[in-house]
């Protein structure tokens, strides 16, 4: 597991990892966004055949992520579930496993859209923050362009975007690859979860975006 | 025919338009039954390919009724269809009912309609030629087996125009162990085909031009005649025929129409009607006005570039000269020269009557699996009783048991069993009959019945309210709000998108931006592509008779000059180093899908050889292998590149390495229910449920490597697009001919088109693409006069 990126944000470091994930190196704190668990299950209880098996992909290789950068705290910046989830559903007992596994982990979800009916059925055993999290010099939220303005000095680190990027040469069939937005003064991650669309984003003057994996995080523009 | 319908059997009529087809098939039933004021159920059921000939087809089914004195009511049964009418239909449904393979399929959901199913007594196809060798053919063919079942004295007759192969079209819907009575009425139709002349022949085509260079003469030709079809082979031409013509012409603006499959059926009506009054001079239009009722004022019809294919020329000039012993005329608007060469092979290859063959599709399991489900959610089904009447038709006679079993799997449990779809609800076995309970799973089904042809599209509708269309989500996507684009013949503006309707008002400027449909591009069928060897042919041997291939003289002779003539003997490849690489040139005449076959079967192989990346690019003639670094190309190279053996885990090794598989699987994924249709103003949970069918494919792939419905994507990229029955054929071609390799300095006539449209997908920026295009094209121009 290696970084290939490193952003230098006031003093503070931010590592890429071709695995979705950014990690503020001075906290110890893996950062990610839209992981949306429990979306193929919702496909299986409407009649869509998805198979079962990308939630639990997406989860090791989220615990891998904490466990090889050695970090103390997840921040999930949103859209942590990609619908409510019944307390006695298979889904959230393991989402109650994973997080158990990780009890040495402070596990932070910045509520996005798809949480907000989370709460009604089963919350996940986790700390929910409503709202921004500030921690200077970072603000992390889910979506950048709807949350509240006030200190806008901060660094803005979101999701929702699901940025994608075309690759290669030809124009339609080129393949899409998940990116890192580097906009002016913000982050934008790319999707966690695999199973989850996105995109194409079109980085403008000043701006950079960074194609996550599969092996390595490279500089597109 | 009416004494073999009369006997209870079915068969297949084949005859030409304008000679009686749909009497012929209607007054049997007819003559044949009681006449009663309140039917019991319906008697006779029309199925016709496009919803907009139902209501034609409703006032020609009506009209001999009361000169009979019949008091049978004949109604429709389709997407346009109001509510209120149908369920009317449920309590008193017609004698007679006409309807589409997608309605028919969803009527037997509701089992209130079961009811009114089991009195049919005979099926109608009409037009089963458009059907068959599509899915929706597939479609049918299960639905009529079902009916069969329902209604066991069921007699099916289908309506065909020319087709090679009858006897097949037939067995094709009956089912193969069905016996059946083909009645083939002489064909005595006269057609002329010919070519609009250029003034000056030397131009030359490159990807993206669309040829409005000849748009005074057709102007003029519009003004000659009464009305005008102007045919075009893409609705984004269309649409920049239509905005050529109203400019060119103010004055046309009222008395000149665009008809395409995207427009909102209401505005095509309007057209239609317009046509059939005769107050319209011109409609431009793609195949959506190829089929359906006569519209006795079209005196003359234009064909905007390649026909592609004779059958479909053949069909669109039947559009024009609808009296008796007049023959039909077609006159061919060629976008580029070689174009010209087209049109005098099609007029060949159309007097031979070398028509394209049809076949129909087998073993499509996303078509199984949705009409399983169809099934279960209106009367359930027991498996066995189902296997049977499955394996009776044409579709689905080579169904292997654990195919079945397979497809029963997918729809109770998701995917096989020995894979992970937890709590997966769709179909379920109750009392051992497969059902589906659920109401709000029996809404999702019907939703996606419709769904075999459509691609996610976006509504386009003003803001104030009023649909003009649709167009696919793609390409709404890539527009900003603000931004202007060309659409049913008018420059709008986007406001905004919402729940996939796109809010848009007119605007004033006019704009490039012109939405393109996937899936519109037909390739040069191999008919076409024979008669046009066979045409170089000629001219390598001076003989030359057609005014087309005279004008094209000196053209021909650059390329000879500057290369060689390839022909159904001489198999040409052009080689070409500049600065940019290494260009191998290849020209099988196959059509576009069949020499990217040809094209990734051979850069696989030769890749094979000695590691090396190779950029393709194909057109219906030829293709471009490129490669920068140099490679040594000789004929044992080329040949055994292209050789025959090992040629389906090539192919297979091939589709693998391209994208082909995973943009057939769009379709497939859509049709068996894996992705939700893009119907206009969807719910939240239809918006959580949005999932591409390239992130379905890719999942799949990886939880469930062994669905079948991925093999599908295979098989059909296999059988269907690169078809590999004929791509062997292709090959064997190519085994057979003498090879002729032209070291080239420059590019050729033949070469430039496919090195200008690969630079177009290389360069990013249009303008140096443009220049370097026009400067090239220029230098070919001067040497050709």
């Amino acid at each position: 597991m290696s970084e290939d990126v490193a952003l230098d944000i006031e003093g503070e470091t931010v590592l890429l990892y071709p695995e979705r994930a950014a990690v503020w190196r001075e906290r110890r704190t893996v950062l990610v966004a839209d992981t949306h668990f429990g979306k193929s299950a919702l496909f299986r209880r409407h009649g869509v055949a998805v198979p079962d098996g990308s939630d639990e992909l997406d989860r090791s290789r989220l615990a891998r992520i904490i466990r090889a950068t050695r970090s103390i705290r997840l921040i999930i910046l949103g859209d942590f579930l990609h619908a409510p989830l019944a307390g006695d559903s298979r889904e959230a007992a393991d989402v109650e496993a994973w997080c158990a596994a990780l009890d040495d982990v402070e596990i932070v979800v910045v509520a996005g859209n798809h949480d907000r009916g989370a709460p009604d059925l089963w919350r996940p055993p986790l700390h929910w923050h409503i709202g921004d999290l500030v921690e200077p010099p970072f603000r992390f939220t889910h979506d950048a362009d709807r949350s509240v303005r006030e200190g806008s000095a901060l660094f803005t680190v979101s999701g929702h975007v699901h940025p994608v990027a075309r690759i290669g040469a030809g124009r339609t069939r080129a393949p899409r690859v998940p990116v890192f937005w580097k906009r002016q003064c913000g982050l934008v991650l790319p999707a966690f979860g695999v199973f989850t669309g996105g995109a194409v984003v079109i980085p403008g003057a000043g701006e950079q975006i960074y194609a996550a994996g599969p092996e390595r995080v490279l500089r597109l523009r | 025919m009416w004494r073999a319908s009369w006997a209870g059997e079915s068969g297949l009529l084949n005859a030409g338009t304008g000679t009686g087809k749909t009497l012929a098939a209607w007054l049997g039933p007819v003559l044949e039954a009681p006449d009663e004021r309140e039917p019991t159920g319906i008697r006779v059921l029309w199925v016709t390919p496009l919803r907009a000939l139902a209501r034609d087809l409703e006032a020609a089914l009506h009209e001999p009724l009361s000169f009979l004195g019949s008091h049978w009511r004949v109604e429709q049964r389709t997407g346009d269809t109001s509510a209120a009418r149908r369920t009317r239909q449920k309590s008193r449904p017609p004698q007679a009912l006409i309807t589409t393979p997608e309605s028919l399929s969803l009527l037997l959901t509701y089992p209130e309609m079961l009811a009114a199913l089991r009195t049919v007594e005979t099926l109608v196809v009409d037009e089963w030629h458009e059907l068959l060798g599509s899915k929706r053919g597939v479609q049918l063919e299960l639905a009529a087996a079902h009916l069969r079942t329902l209604s066991p004295r069921l007699r099916t007759w289908g309506l065909s125009a020319t087709l090679p192969d009858l006897p097949a079209a037939m067995r094709t819907l009956l089912g193969p162990s069905r016996e059946g009575r083909l009645i083939c009425a002489p064909a005595t139709k006269r057609y002329e085909i010919e070519a609009l002349m250029p003034p000056s022949v030397v131009r030359f085509p490159w990807a993206g031009h669309l040829g409005i260079t000849l748009l005074p003469e057709v102007l003029r030709l519009i003004e000659g005649g009464q009305t005008t079809l102007l045919f075009t082979n893409t609705r984004s031409q269309a649409e920049l025929w239509y905005q050529a013509i109203v400019s060119a012409r103010l004055d046309w603006l009222t008395t000149t129409a665009l008809h395409h499959g995207s427009i909102d059926a209401k505005i095509r009506r309007k057209v239609e009607d317009g046509l059939k009054a005769g107050t319209l001079r011109c409609v431009v239009c793609t195949s959506s006005l190829d089929l359906g009722v006569d519209f006795p004022p079209v005196d003359q019809v234009l064909q905007i570039g390649s026909p592609k294919g004779i059958s479909r020329l053949l069909q669109r000039a039947g559009r024009s000269g609808h009296r008796p012993g007049e023959p039909s005329r077609v006159t061919i608007v060629p976008t580029h020269a070689l174009e010209l060469l087209e049109c005098a092979a099609a007029r060949h290859a159309a007097a031979r009557l070398d028509l394209e063959p049809r076949r129909g599709i087998t073993l499509a399991l996303d078509v199984l699996a949705q009409h399983l489900v169809t099934v279960a959610v209106g009367s359930g089904f027991d498996a066995h009783e189902m296997w049977h009447e499955v394996k009776g038709t044409h579709a689905f006679a080579d169904l292997t048991a654990t195919q079945w079993q397979w497809v029963l799997d997918f729809i109770t449990r998701g995917g096989s069993a020995l894979q992970s779809y937890p709590q997966f609800r769709r179909v379920t076995l109750v009392d051992s009959r497969y059902v589906v309970t659920q109401s709000d799973l029996a809404r999702r089904h019907r939703l996606s019945i419709g769904t075999i042809t459509s691609s996610a599209s976006v509504a386009v509708s003003w803001l104030k309210g009023g649909t003009l269309g649709n167009v696919e989500e793609a390409f709404i996507g890539r527009l900003r709000p603000g931004e202007v684009f060309i659409f049913g013949g008018r420059s709008l503006r986007l406001v905004r998108v919402r729940d996939a309707v796109a809010y848009v008002r007119l605007a004033q400027q006019t704009s490039r931006f012109v939405p393109r449909w996937q899936g519109a591009r037909m390739p040069l069928s191999t008919s076409l592509g024979r008669a046009l060897l066979d045409l170089l042919g000629d001219f390598g041997e001076h003989r030359v008779i057609d005014p087309e291939v005279r004008l094209l003289l000196p053209l021909l002779r650059l390329q000879e000059q500057l290369s060689a003539i390839p022909t159904r003997r001489q198999m040409l490849t052009e080689i070409l180093q500049n600065r940019e690489g290494f260009h191998i040139f290849v020209y099988p005449f196959a059509g576009r899908f069949l020499n990217e076959g040809v094209a990734s079967l051979m850069s696989l192989r030769a890749a094979r050889e000695s590691p090396r990346t190779f950029a393709i690019m194909t057109n219906d003639y030829g293709f471009e292998l490129f490669c920068e670094e140099p490679i040594d190309v000789s004929e044992a190279a080329l040949r055994r590149w292209s050789s025959t053996e090992h040629l389906v885990p090539d192919l297979l090794a091939s589709i693998n390495a391209s994208d082909l598989a995973r943009r057939q699987f769009r379709d497939i994924a859509r049709i068996a229910g894996l992705v939700d249709p893009g119907t206009p103003r969807r719910g939240k949970t239809s918006r959580q449920l949005q999932v591409s069918s390239g992130l379905m494919f890719d999942v799949l792939e990886r939880h469930d490597p062994h669905n079948m419905l991925l093999e599908q994507s295979r098989t059909e990229v296999l059988d269907a697009q690169l078809d590999h029955v004929q791509l062997r054929q292709v090959l064997e071609n190519m085994r057979d001919q003498a090879w002729r390799i032209a070291c080239i300095e420059r590019l050729t006539p033949l070469s430039f088109p496919l090195w200008a449209a690969r630079l177009q997908t290389q360069t990013l920026s249009t303008e140096s693409w443009q220049s370097r295009v026009e400067r090239e094209a220029r230098r070919l121009e001067k040497l050709a006069r």
